[in-house]
């Protein structure tokens, strides 16, 4: 290899790497920087009676499990678009949690902490739900179970709204009817 | 070259600075959240007014491997601070939440190949094997640091942690510190002798100084008082976690 484009190679490498550290650190500047109204206003407005229809035929399975379709499934959750919105959601509901330690410290610090691992869950599953919607042999294992990660995603957003939710309710009674009107 | 008078106040300036944080660490007890940070300081501190003391009254040989010597043990304290901040970051219970060690883990071990592998292409015009050799250690110290900073935001970020105050501003001031350091590096490895070199040098040297004066502002600064979760609460989250990640284990969720 030439030494210019050795050089090339270095330069455009180090030049991805500080755009990543500062793209990266300015978001989570911004991140820090919004209020508990910015934060509720960000939320995204999802289908929420249907999306119960997918995350209780999950979470608490009864007789004819299979009534759901995989098409029916994809078209509830909203697609890949609504799975993205969950995904966003999730990290401000984090934040919401999070917010909720001033009123009532050692509820939130436990409920945050299981909702890090609900936000954990549906990461994984919208990820491998993106990995199944490329195309290619390698990613076969990822399309068959393309509607069992959809649900799973959707299950646990489900259950974390339902966490945040019950925390508002004990801890803020004033502030809960607005974040249950957000995220309706 | 010389140093000028110039390059010599921004020595001092430098060392003083320097000082001034590590007083700010101890006065405002900050030491004890950040133990290693402090002794990053007081080691800049040391190695500082040990190099200017070589580099007066001995000899250039010895200047050049106390130099070298001091920059080599000054990546390994880098790598010390960095898992001091994902401790802090990450550990807020004093435990890691499902796959988030195993994501950092995996995230830096794919970000020290990747720095070998840069590293390695780089070919300075050095004078000696020594040097050449030095100047790649250098970069791929420089290198692996930012890339540890990207894994910890983006691990980090996928399971929902913040950033308090003085964290926030040690990873801002320490990311300057890191980066123009390591773009300085990499210039003056390949332009060894070009006349703009030591103005690339003081530029280098004033970044660091406003990244310091910016540590030491927020660290003088209080931040939210953090409240202690009592110990019953923090045996049942550290339970909680071991719990998940062995009930996931046992169902075969990855």
């Amino acid at each position: 290899m030439t030494v210019i484009l050795q050089v090339v190679v270095i330069v455009v490498g180090v030049c991805l790497l500080v755009s990543t550290i500062v793209l990266s650190w300015a978001k989570l500047r911004k991140q820090r920087q919004r209020s508990w109204h910015d934060l509720v206003a960000d939320l995204y407005s999802l289908e929420l009676d249907e999306l119960h229809v997918v995350a209780s035929d999950y979470l608490n399975p009864i007789c004819g499990q299979i009534t759901l379709e995989a098409d029916e499934i994809w078209e509830i959750v909203g697609g890949y678009e609504g799975l993205k919105k969950m995904c966003e959601n999730a990290t401000i509901m984090l934040d919401l949690a999070a917010h909720a330690q001033r009123w009532n410290y050692l509820e939130a610090s436990v409920v945050t902490e299981r909702m890090r691992h609900d936000a954990v869950i549906l990461r994984g599953a919208v990820l491998r739900v993106e990995l199944g919607l490329l195309s290619g042999r390698m990613m076969k294992r990822f399309q068959v179970a393309l509607p069992i990660r959809t649900q799973e995603a959707a299950a646990a957003y489900f259950l974390m709204r339902q966490r945040l939710l019950s925390l508002y309710e004990c801890c803020n009674s004033d502030l809960y009817p607005s974040l249950a009107n957000a995220l309706q | 070259m010389a140093p000028s008078v110039l390059d010599y106040a921004l020595w001092a300036a430098t060392i003083l600075a320097n000082v001034a944080l590590l007083a700010v660490l101890l006065v405002r007890r900050r030491c004890r959240e950040f133990p290693v940070f402090t002794v990053f300081i007081a080691y800049q501190v040391v190695v500082s007014v040990a190099l200017y003391i070589v580099f007066r009254y001995g000899h250039p040989h010895w200047y050049s491997r106390c130099y070298w010597t001091s920059i080599y043990l000054e990546f390994l304290l880098e790598m010390a601070v960095v898992w001091e901040i994902v401790r802090i970051v990450m550990q807020p219970t004093g435990t890691w939440a499902r796959d988030a060690k195993k994501m950092f883990l995996l995230g830096g071990g794919i970000g020290v190949i990747v720095a070998a592998a840069l590293s390695w292409l780089l070919s300075p015009p050095a004078l000696t094997v020594f040097d050449h050799l030095n100047a790649q250690i250098n970069f791929f110290a420089g290198l692996v640091i930012c890339e540890l900073f990207i894994v910890m935001l983006l691990t980090s970020k996928w399971h929902g942690y913040g950033f308090r105050n003085h964290v926030f501003a040690l990873l801002t001031g320490w990311t300057g510190w890191v980066v123009v350091a390591m773009i300085a590096d990499f210039l003056e490895s390949y332009e060894g002798n070009k006349a703009y070199l030591p103005i690339l040098d003081r530029v280098r040297v004033i970044v660091i100084l406003l990244a310091i004066a910016y540590m030491a502002f927020q660290f003088w600064l209080e931040e939210p008082a953090r409240r202690d979760i009592p110990p019953e609460v923090l045996k049942y989250v550290q339970s909680l976690h071991g719990r998940i990640k062995k009930d996931i284990d046992k169902i075969g969720v990855t």
